[in-house]
């Protein structure tokens, strides 16, 4: 029995992950001069795309009641039948009902996700605020509130004397960090603030980026779109310059 | 369309939040339409381009693996007609600051290596491959044609490639045959 629970923790922890990997895990760390600089700022002198990103991240999986109920239903039918006609069973049911009680497991764990989840991060948003408003006054940043893209709900931007900004906004099931704009460089330059943000502060909240695949998960990357007008620069060539854009955006290659 | 294996495994594998969108025929023909049009000068702009795109290819599912509606200035998605962005959605979400920046360093190598080509990209109108050794071939050969070192990426790959990867790495010479891969030891071929 003991073996059996374990197993099912196991099982349950690796399909949500369990730990969030910190940045001091990281042997490089960046320069922590670069840090302070502007988030627009790039050596390169030409005219760059520039990144957008948006990180899903959501709680820790608990025991949900839902999946609890729906996987121990099929096994609570098998042990009735067990105590009360222990001739009926056989080996055959027996593997049946317990294939039965895993995927309603996971048909529970499906309803659990869609429900409690988002109960679950309402409730580590409202911590990580509170953990911004203890740490940014350290950080040099601010925090301010804006409305929800998904619900309207209010939702903490963090944002720095330099513009560079986070917006913790929220989605079915998820947290949704949306960041400012940046070219490569640049994204290069502030990885030590974001890391501290977006990754450090959130997990102190019970917030994570998803290790396994779940409902839904993503780390969408938004690419400027008038970098294809621009390219390249006579207009004549437009079309062409972003036919081979475009083929890039999906991934093609000059085989 | 050619790299399918990045929203098929190698980046993600999400056919609800990132639908793949050379999966089905009926879209590689859609595309392959849509970009002879753009080859006999019929669409004129990149934004009719997108919009074309996403309404013929992708029948309007915004939930796909690359979604252009906020490249549109009309679209409900876009909140300023500055701020248009071409949205890539089959990208598992980083576990660091250091992934992501990675993952931006891919697009963006990928973006100004397709800049030094002198002649236009083929689309190979086929199914996509399942194999595992061949996504990650190509996924290989993505990371490296613009100059990259494929070892610097590798931390994208999700466990099961890493595995096979290294699988390679130590048995090479056994592989090599069926990879046909003509990398340098550094992994990495100099772009043109």
């Amino acid at each position: 029995m003991k073996k059996t629970l374990l197993a099912s923790l196991v099982l349950v922890a690796l399909v949500n992950g369990w730990s969030a990997p910190t940045f001091a895990d990281q042997k490089e760390k960046p320069d922590s001069k670069s840090s302070s600089s502007s988030p627009g700022a790039d050596p390169a002198p030409k005219p760059e795309a520039r990144y957008g990103h948006e990180i899903e991240t959501r709680g820790r999986l608990g025991f949900y009641p839902t999946t609890l109920l729906f996987a121990l239903g099929p096994a609570a039918v098998d042990l009735s039948t067990l105590l009360h006609d222990s001739s009926s069973l056989s080996t055959s049911k027996i593997v049946a009902v317990s294939f039965m009680a895993f995927y309603m497991g996971a048909l529970g764990l499906f309803f659990d996700a869609q429900i409690v989840a988002d109960v679950r991060i309402d409730f580590k948003l409202g911590k990580l605020w509170k953990i911004l408003g203890q740490e940014c006054p350290k950080l040099g940043c601010e925090v301010f509130s804006v409305g929800s893209k998904w619900n309207g709900s209010i939702v903490p931007k963090v944002v720095f004397p330099d513009g560079w900004y986070i917006i913790f906004d929220r989605d079915p099931g998820v947290v949704e960090i949306r960041g400012y704009p940046l070219s490569n460089g640049a994204t290069q330059q502030n990885l030590e603030r974001m890391q501290k943000v977006a990754y450090d502060l959130a997990a102190k909240a019970g917030l994570y980026p998803p290790r396994f695949l779940n409902l839904t998960n993503g780390g969408h990357v938004s690419i400027d779109f008038a970098i294809f007008d621009q390219d390249p620069p006579p207009l004549s060539k437009l079309p062409r310059g972003f036919h081979e854009s475009l083929r890039n955006l999906q991934w093609n290659s000059p085989e | 369309m050619n790299h399918s294996e990045i929203y098929n495994g190698i980046l993600l594998n999400d056919w609800m939040n990132a639908t793949p969108i050379s999966t089905w025929k009926s879209q590689r023909d859609e595309f392959a339409r849509l970009i002879a049009h753009f080859d006999a000068g019929e669409i004129k702009s990149s934004e009719d381009l997108a919009r074309r795109f996403m309404e013929e290819v992708l029948k309007g599912r915004r939930n796909s693996a690359l979604n252009l509606y906020p490249a549109l200035r009309e679209s409900k998605r876009n909140k300023s007609p500055d701020e248009r962005r071409a949205e890539i959605r089959s990208v598992r979400a980083q576990r660091n600051a250091k992934i992501w920046a990675l993952t931006v360093r891919l697009f963006d190598s990928r973006i100004e290596y397709l800049k030094t080509l002198k002649s236009p990209l083929a689309f190979e109108n086929h199914m996509p491959s399942l194999n595992p050794v061949t996504k990650l071939a190509s996924f290989r050969r993505y990371v490296t044609e613009p100059g990259n070192n494929w070892k610097e990426f590798l931390p994208l790959l999700n466990w099961r490639y890493r595995i096979l990867d290294s699988a390679q790495s130590a048995c090479g010479f056994v592989l090599s045959p069926f990879l046909g891969d003509e990398e340098d030891e550094s992994g990495a071929r100099e772009a043109p």
